[in-house]
């Protein structure tokens, strides 16, 4: 018996300790989400120290595992985004605080570090994570608690499908439509030197899915035929098999849902296969510019990809962010998903200063109704949030992304066909 | 000299008596759904524990068959509208049958081996929920809607509740069966065919029987569980709930509490759920997270291979006999 | 389904065999341990990765050749391989029951320490000839693998040589036949076994910086790995290197035959059936003896 005693003794013990932690962590913590904003308080001066508690936005990001290179690059553009708003007097007189977690590309991790951020941490907004394989699950969290979701990286259907309306996807159109300005390029090229077939090898992710197979509906309805469509899993390493197949067939298009690591894999395992398409198109991946042409070199050149945003816009306030990105780190060149990361921000802050409110429901109404000015150019949502908008088509040339396409962005002709790689 | 003796069964009843106040004295939600997720490791571990504890096989497989609850019940919900808290029950038995099924081929192996299968069993399971995408949605998971009853959804300060007492539910009834097989023939049995299988069989147990019931017993509850979590998160996809790492927890845990005694899985899964949901509130993503669960796992297996309960207990009836040694040798 | 065209069929073919003949060589040294001391180091993914990581690094910062770096890195985990055998292995009181649960606890510590050291982006090594190919006959053999495949046969043979031909090689042989017999003779079987772990993790090494050159890797690759070299071995029978080689040739071209007839989601899937089916039919796989029956 005595043991017996002595087992039910420590298991007392054990949770005598989780109430008396759970007694003591419920003191510590700082009630944030009962505050009322400052309605009638003059925004302060940046020199000055603000009297009153920040507002702190949460958000869950993949910094490690296979959406790293993205991820980190989002991260930038929160704090980035965070950065500013405090230098100009911050949001409601208020300073910004960012809390984020690295969900290291995991969904679970992702959905626990949400629950974690509303309810524990209780912050006062959220933002979405980077892809929409991560976006997906997160967002049933936000709802479930009436949080706004907007996000700077989910667009395939199934983000929009659910009946959520508290999720507003950051970028120009959503993944059906980001590849319409490539398609439209391929479709105008004169019929001698336009491709006959196309091979689609994807990853297995909703986005990459989603836009693809959106390209792939353009490219055949416009004649083309398509040969291969492959899905692998998304954590992929060895593609020479696929490469093998791809090349056995030869087709004159290659257009790969890829995120980065698999599209330099691909691209690799099609030099080492010997196939030279006449296009490529790669949905994430081209899209980095400093990561793609130190893992490639030459191999670049003549890659196209959708792409929201670039770097020379004149759109208004983007001038002003790319200053301020390369003030706080460096000369490199920007990534997209920085960028689109700095929109969340600016479609947040707009929001809340249209409405004077920090409340979720108010936002989320105004975030349907308004029209906000974004680095990405104007930006509205339907009823679903996904934006009403368009996305241009860039092309790696001498070692540099230019946008060639559509003809109100464009920046120089696109190079056809591809030189070898 | 004389002790108080409190019966184990009013140690018993303090503690419950507090799980079942508990959602009541902590006012905070996160510590709630710590305590959900606690509950829910002592139940895989003391389930586990009936193959891996009493009969001496350890699966690293069981995994398989939190994952197949969880899938049965978000399939079956968004098509069917079958509220988990009912259909999680029903369903569990199905993954018993193939947990059956499962058993009689791979309990043909023993040792070192059968840890290989059962590895390969879950690897095989996550292949297919990736890719019988139609069914399984692949990659993307499975989705269900807010939890809530009759399509009302729970408000969110109350979410957690309903989970917490389902969960107490399943433990009690997980630990009531995992009792009355110790008290069994058929608990005799498994024992027996932990110590030496060979024996047993000459002795006229049908080893194959025992083991395979005892198989298909311990994925049940884990099964239960697994359709319970499914809900509790609204998410399931296959990397989590297929993966090596949650059969490994359930086996952590069983291990460092006692594998084979009847709280030992409880009182670990007590100390690492928490020590868990901890290590990944301070430091994210999961590195650190893998390597205190190995190094823990390392540690025991070294040097406290049976695990904190028969090591105290042993321990401490060392110390009594020791000391009613001296004092019977020396006489006041 | 893909019918494949001729040129197709023999080019996956190639890429089979020489992949074959580098998983041969990752599970060498798998089937080695097995075989001396009844323990399936389920670690063993581990040591992998963490060659191909070491590999990484002497790349990285020092230029050192891949398979230069071989040199360097053999003697280093024979080194790592003796010390874990002698002084945390040997303690344990039932190898054959808990071995499996002790190197998993290994890998999952050793996976989480290279997460933490390198992060989990994938990594891999690129020399100058990583997109090179050899062409003969109209069929591609991309160097890496080339490379891959021969390092790897050679250092088969060393190992097979040495098992036949020295004398530590025979007392190895005699401790894997019957242990108690060998004592018996007067060979220290205790040396023998941390021996022959040293030597299993020393061939991960090679395994490793020939994996870094192929394929990419991140910490969780260890268990991809595990689980493949752990179906050659059961394929080939526990125990045999012979038996490793020829399983992993088998199993080396099912699996790019699968990728590319099938769909590439469905390739791993050949490992598992054939460790499952093996396991089960035919428990001494090709060519081992019949597993000791649990004690």
């Amino acid at each position: 018996m005595k043991s017996n005693v002595l087992k039910l003794m420590i298991r007392l013990a054990i949770v005598s300790l989780l109430i008396t932690a759970c007694g003591g962590a419920t003191a510590t913590q700082a009630p944030a989400a009962t505050e009322a904003p400052a309605v009638t308080e003059a925004p302060v001066a940046a020199t000055e120290a603000p009297a009153e508690a920040p507002i702190r936005i949460g958000a869950s990001l993949p910094l490690t595992g296979d959406f790293s290179d993205p991820g980190t690059a989002a991260e930038r553009g929160y704090q980035l985004w965070a950065d500013v708003v405090n230098q100009s007097g911050g949001l409601l007189g208020r300073q910004v605080e960012l809390v984020i977690y690295d969900n290291a590309s995991n969904p679970d991790t992702a959905v626990a570090d949400y629950e974690r951020l509303i309810t524990q941490d209780k912050v006062d907004l959220v933002v979405g994570p980077f892809s929409s394989k991560l976006v997906i699950p997160t967002s049933e969290v936000a709802a479930k608690y009436g949080y706004a979701f907007p996000e700077p990286a989910g667009g395939a259907e199934h983000v929009f499908d659910r009946g959520l309306t508290n999720i507003f996807f950051c970028q120009p159109a959503p993944s059906s439509e980001q590849s319409i300005p490539f398609a439209q390029f391929i479709l105008g090229l004169p019929e001698d030197s336009r491709p006959k077939t196309f091979a689609v090898i994807t990853g297995d992710d909703p986005f990459s899915i989603s836009v693809v197979d959106s390209t792939a509906k353009l490219l055949t309805d416009g004649g083309l035929t398509m040969v291969l469509r492959e899905v692998y899993p998304a954590d992929t390493k060895d593609f020479s098999s696929l490469a093998a197949k791809v090349a056995d067939l030869n087709p004159d298009l290659i257009v790969g849902g890829t995120q980065f690591e698999d599209s330099v894999g691909q691209i690799k395992a099609y030099q080492q296969a010997g196939y030279q398409p006449r296009g490529a198109m790669f949905t994430t991946g081209p899209s980095l510019p400093k990561e793609f042409d130190e893992a490639l070199g030459t191999a670049t050149e003549g890659v196209f990809a959708p792409i929201s945003w670039f770097e020379e816009s004149t759109i208004e306030t983007n001038p002003e962010f790319v200053q301020a990105y390369h003030a706080m780190y460096g000369s490199d060149p920007i990534a997209e998903d920085s960028a689109n990361a700095f929109t969340v921000g600016q479609v947040l802050q707009q929001a809340v200063e249209n409405t004077q409110s920090l409340d979720n429901a108010v936002l989320i109404d105004e975030m349907h109704k308004a029209t906000f000015t974004t680095v990405v150019g104007p930006l509205s949502f339907d009823d679903v949030g996904r934006p009403k908008g368009s996305f241009m088509v860039l092309q790696w040339q001498n070692g540099k992304i230019v946008i060639v396409g559509p003809d109100y962005a464009k920046q120089a002709d696109p190079i056809w066909p591809k030189p070898n790689w | 000299m004389t002790k108080l003796r409190i019966p184990a069964s009013v140690w018993i009843a303090g503690l419950l008596a507090i799980l079942v106040v508990y959602p009541f004295i902590t006012n905070s939600q996160y510590q709630q759904h710590i305590m959900v997720m606690t509950l829910m490791a002592a139940i895989t571990a003391s389930s586990w524990n009936i193959i891996g504890g009493y009969t001496g096989y350890t699966s690293l497989g069981h995994a398989a068959f939190f994952g197949l609850g969880g899938y049965l019940v978000a399939w079956t919900h968004n098509h069917y509208g079958w509220h988990p808290f009912i259909s999680a029950w029903f369903l569990a038995i199905l993954v018993a049958v193939f947990a059956c099924a499962m058993g009689w081929v791979a309990l043909r192996t023993q040792g070192s081996a059968f840890v290989v299968v059962t590895i390969a069993g879950v690897f095989i399971l996550r292949l297919l929920a990736l890719n019988l995408s139609d069914i399984t949605n692949g990659a993307r998971g499975l989705t269900q809607p807010r939890p809530g009853w009759g399509g009302v959804p729970w408000s969110p300060e109350l979410i957690k509740i309903p989970f917490h007492y389902i969960m107490l539910v399943l433990l009690c009834l997980t630990i009531f069966v995992s009792w009355r097989i110790r008290q069994s023939k058929f608990g005799m049995g498994l024992i027996a065919i932990r110590e030496d299988e060979g024996k047993a069989e000459s002795v006229g147990i049908d080893t194959m029987m025992y083991k395979v019931l005892a198989f298909g017993i311990s994925s049940y509850f884990v099964a239960v569980a697994g359709g319970i979590y499914s809900y509790f998160f609204t998410f399931i996809d296959p990397s989590f709930v297929f993966g090596i790492f949650t059969s490994v927890t359930m086996v952590l845990m069983a291990i460092l509490g006692g594998r084979g005694t009847l709280w030992g899985p409880v009182l670990g899964a007590f100390i690492m759920q928490p020590l868990s949901d901890w290590i990944i509130g301070e430091f994210g993503g999961t590195q650190i997270h893998l390597t205190v669960f190995g190094g823990i796992l390392l540690l025991v297996m070294l040097f406290m291979p049976n695990g904190i309960l028969p090591t105290l207990t042993e321990f401490l009836d060392r110390r009594t006999k020791a000391r009613k040694a001296s004092a019977d040798s020396n006489p006041a | 389904m893909t019918i494949p065209s001729f040129h197709l069929f023999v080019q996956t073919l190639i890429l089979g065999v020489l992949v074959g003949g580098v998983y041969a060589l990752m599970a060498s040294g798998l089937t080695l341990i097995f075989g001396v001391m009844r323990v399936i180091n389920v670690a063993h993914g581990a040591f992998l990765i963490l060659g191909a990581y070491i590999t990484y690094v002497l790349f990285q910062n020092f230029q050192i050749d891949p398979i230069a770096s071989i040199l360097i890195t053999i003697p280093i985990f024979f080194v790592i391989g003796w010390l874990l055998q002698r002084y945390m292995l040997s303690r344990i009181a039932n190898p054959e029951q808990t071995s499996v649960l002790v190197t998993f606890a290994l890998a999952l510590v050793m996976e989480g320490l290279l997460g933490i050291i390198f992060q989990t982006t994938a990594r891999s090594v690129t020399p100058s000839y990583t997109s090179a190919a050899l062409m003969f006959a109209t069929y591609r053999f991309p160097v890496t693998r080339l490379m891959g495949f021969g390092i790897a046969l050679l250092i088969i043979l060393l190992l097979y040589l040495i098992l036949q031909y020295t004398n530590l090689g025979r007392a190895i042989r005699a401790t894997t036949q019957d242990p108690r017999a060998a004592q018996l003779m007067g060979i220290n079987t205790s040396m023998i076994s941390a021996f022959t772990f040293a030597l299993g993790v020393a061939t991960a090494a090679a395994g490793g910086a020939l994996l870094s050159i192929i394929y990419s890797f991140n910490p969780s690759s260890q268990s991809d790995w595990i689980a493949r070299t752990l179906s050659i071995i059961v394929l080939g029978g526990l125990g045999s290197i012979p038996g490793a080689l020829i399983a992993a040739l088998i199993l080396g071209v099912m699996e790019q035959m699968t990728a590319i007839v099938v769909t590439l989601y469905w390739s791993p899937i050949v490992f598992y059936f054939f460790l499952f089916i093996t396991l089960i039919i035919r428990p001494q796989g090709l060519m081992g003896e019949i597993i000791r029956e649990k004690g």
